[in-house]
């Protein structure tokens, strides 16, 4: 979520709430000062009529000159010298709706005679205005917490938008481009500390990923011109007439060396490489159509093994790769399931699901599990270096493909997970 | 037939210096970019082998130099970098081919001899040793004038045995010339061992002399003896 609808739906959260407390506190005490007045004034109104009372006013003058609705009516005897104070409901005339009132209940005597009075008063007249107080008390809080929260997002923009923009720099930079995060103009200092930091940052990567760069290219050129220069040599030893027998071997085995010298650091190279990001380029690969190309390569060791290859590939999948980098990674799993096969074994290759499975028979005893995707774990003694699985994991990964290994049912099989 | 070799490293420039002199060429070294640009004013090469990191000066740039001043020399570059960028630019320079360091002596013959057939030999590209025939083009052998049926491993094996023909080959060589650079497989080989022998057996029977000999475990050789 984003950092300002987050603010806002909290403002707002908090404001509606504020909002009908103050509302409802605000209509309750309302209602009870106008109640507590309708009594005072019901009271007031009996102070009157007793003074007037007094003074001998007949008692038929109040059923003329008392607003509210009064009643009198003649008793045996006094029996509520004390008002009565008690709830009431009053009809609106000619409409079938009740009131609220409140109703004073004493008892009077006048010329000798005993009355009853009752005088009722509504409390909605004044109601009605509670409610509309209150309605538009509210109306004019919601407005506001409306305009607050424009202002809010536009204030937030504003102030943010160095934030945003740095967002965007951070998303955008990739450090192959040798381009540094420039912080962006602004006056904050939160801002202005985090954008600095973040640019010395980029300043920092890129350096490195320089020196990286550099240096593994002078690795592959410090360590492939010795090599060059050894194998060479040796093959114009080995042109002697001369040469004998054990020096032929010796020989052998120093080309075997140099081989393997020259292989490690191929491996290591693109390793690194993968590790730099330095693959950019993108090619749409056609898996079923590479895996059929490559295979081709590996026809000679197939056949030398007697190994049965079994093809199957029921949909078309395309993803996107750097060329040599979907050749290396589809040939060091073709290299791995002969290389690890047995003879007269099988090779199982299915493409379904936007998954590629490579499955191979072997040798069952073999302690498999994810280290094969290890550096350097090699699990057969003849086996070449344990680079060829750990540089597929590393492709794998390089594209956010998925690579799962399992055992059963007496086959190996590797699965590569090309997310749609 | 002048080579001009580029190369800074000067163990490896005078190694192929020494090994393509038996095939009759005459080699020149420069182990800089400016000696390299001197050489090319004094004479003329059929093929430059340029190494494309020098002390002085980037690879590249001899090549940008040698097309426009229109040298008719072949380039091969020698790199140690395997980037594919790299390789497409330098191809598309105009170097007319390119080899990973390190590579064998025996893989870089058979390229200039390539090379150099295509530039030298347009019309008639035909392979000749004594009673084998080679029709590059057409990819068809003949012995005594009598078309032998060969598989595409068998061509090539063939192929790279009379470009290096009295040189021992080492099994890595073929594997990696022949079988596209697998040479890390196990079982490269028993391959080799078979592909070879089957290739013996046809040119014998065709009345070929058997050319072909096994140099201990290290490797073959292709020679009358």
């Amino acid at each position: 979520m984003k950092l300002v609808y987050k603010n806002i739906i909290i403002n707002a959260v908090v404001s509606v709430l504020i909002l009908f407390i103050g509302e409802f506190s605000f209509y309750v005490f309302l209602k009870n000062n106008i109640e507590k007045e309708t009594i005072e004034h019901l009271y007031l109104e009996r102070y009157f009529m007793l003074r007037k009372l007094a003074k001998g006013v007949d008692i038929d003058y109040f059923n003329h000159n008392i607003g509210d609705e009064l009643k009198i009516e003649a008793i045996a005897s006094v029996k509520h010298d004390v008002p009565v104070l008690e709830d009431a409901e009053m009809e609106e005339p000619g409409e079938e709706e009740y009131f609220a009132s409140k109703k004073i209940v004493f008892d009077v005597m006048q010329k000798g005679k005993a009355y009853r009075v009752s005088i009722i008063k509504t409390i909605d007249e004044d109601e009605g205005l509670t409610g509309s107080l209150a309605a538009l008390i509210f109306i004019s809080a919601l407005l506001m917490a409306a305009v607050l929260v424009v202002i809010n997002v536009f204030v937030y923009y504003r102030l943010f938008s160095p934030l945003y923009q740095l967002i965007r720099d951070i998303k955008r930079f990739s450090v192959h481009k040798l381009q540094k995060i420039d912080p962006p103009k602004t006056t904050i200092k939160e801002f202005m500390t985090l954008s600095d930091e973040i640019s010395k940052m980029s300043v920092q990567m890129i350096s490195d990923y320089t020196s990286m760069k550099e240096f593994t290219e002078n690795m592959t050129h410090e360590m492939q011109t010795p090599l060059a220069v050894i194998s060479s040599k040796i093959e114009r030893c080995i042109q002697d007439k001369d040469l004998t027998h054990e020096q032929a071997i010796l020989l052998t085995d120093v080309t075997k060396a140099v081989n393997k010298l020259f292989s490690i650091s191929k491996g290591l190279t693109l390793l690194c490489k993968l590790d730099n990001k330095q693959y950019t380029t993108l090619i749409n690969t056609d898996i079923a159509e590479l895996v059929k190309q490559r295979i081709h390569y590996f026809t000679d060791f197939i056949e030398n093994k007697q190994i049965t290859l079994t093809e199957s590939y029921s949909e078309e999948v395309s993803v996107s790769m750097d060329l040599s980098l979907s050749e290396i990674m589809i040939d060091n799993l073709l290299k791995n399931a002969i290389q690890h096969n047995v003879e007269k074994g099988r090779i199982l290759i299915t493409l379904e699901n936007r998954r590629l499975t490579i499955a191979n028979t072997g040798h069952a005893t073999e302690p498999l599990s994810n280290r094969n995707f290890d550096r350097f774990y090699s699990h057969s003694p003849n086996s070449s270096l344990g680079l060829g699985l750990s540089i597929v994991k590393k492709i794998v990964d390089y594209y956010g493909f998925a690579l799962s290994y399992r055992h059963e049912q007496g086959l190996h099989s590797i699965a590569i997970d090309f997310q749609a | 037939m002048n080579i001009l070799i580029v190369e800074d490293e000067v163990n490896l420039a005078k190694e192929i210096a020494e090994y393509l002199s038996d095939f009759k060429y005459h080699c020149q070294q420069a182990y800089r970019y400016d000696e390299s640009l001197r050489l090319l004013e004094e004479c003329e090469f059929a093929v430059i082998l340029l190494d494309l990191k020098l002390p002085d000066g980037n690879g590249i740039n001899l090549i940008h130099y040698v097309k426009r001043k229109k040298i008719p020399s072949g380039i091969i570059v020698l790199s140690a970098n395997d980037e594919l960028d790299l390789r497409i630019h330098a191809l598309d320079a105009g170097a007319d081919d390119f080899l990973i360091k390190p590579f064998h002596l025996s893989e870089l013959n058979a390229r200039l001899k390539a090379l150099i057939r295509r530039n030298f030999h347009k019309g008639e590209n035909v392979i000749t040793y004594n009673e084998i025939k080679v029709d590059v083009p057409k990819l068809s052998v003949t012995i005594h004038d009598k078309p032998i049926l060969l598989t595409g491993k068998e061509y090539d094996l063939l192929l790279y045995f009379i470009a290096n023909a009295g040189k021992v080959i080492t099994k890595d060589a073929i594997s990696y010339s022949v079988w596209n650079s697998h040479s890390d497989m196990d079982v490269s080989n028993e391959i080799i061992y078979t592909h070879i022998k089957n290739l013996r057996k046809k040119l014998v029977a065709m009345g070929c002399k058997d050319y072909i000999q096994s140099v201990y475990s290290i490797g073959y050789k292709f020679d009358h003896r």
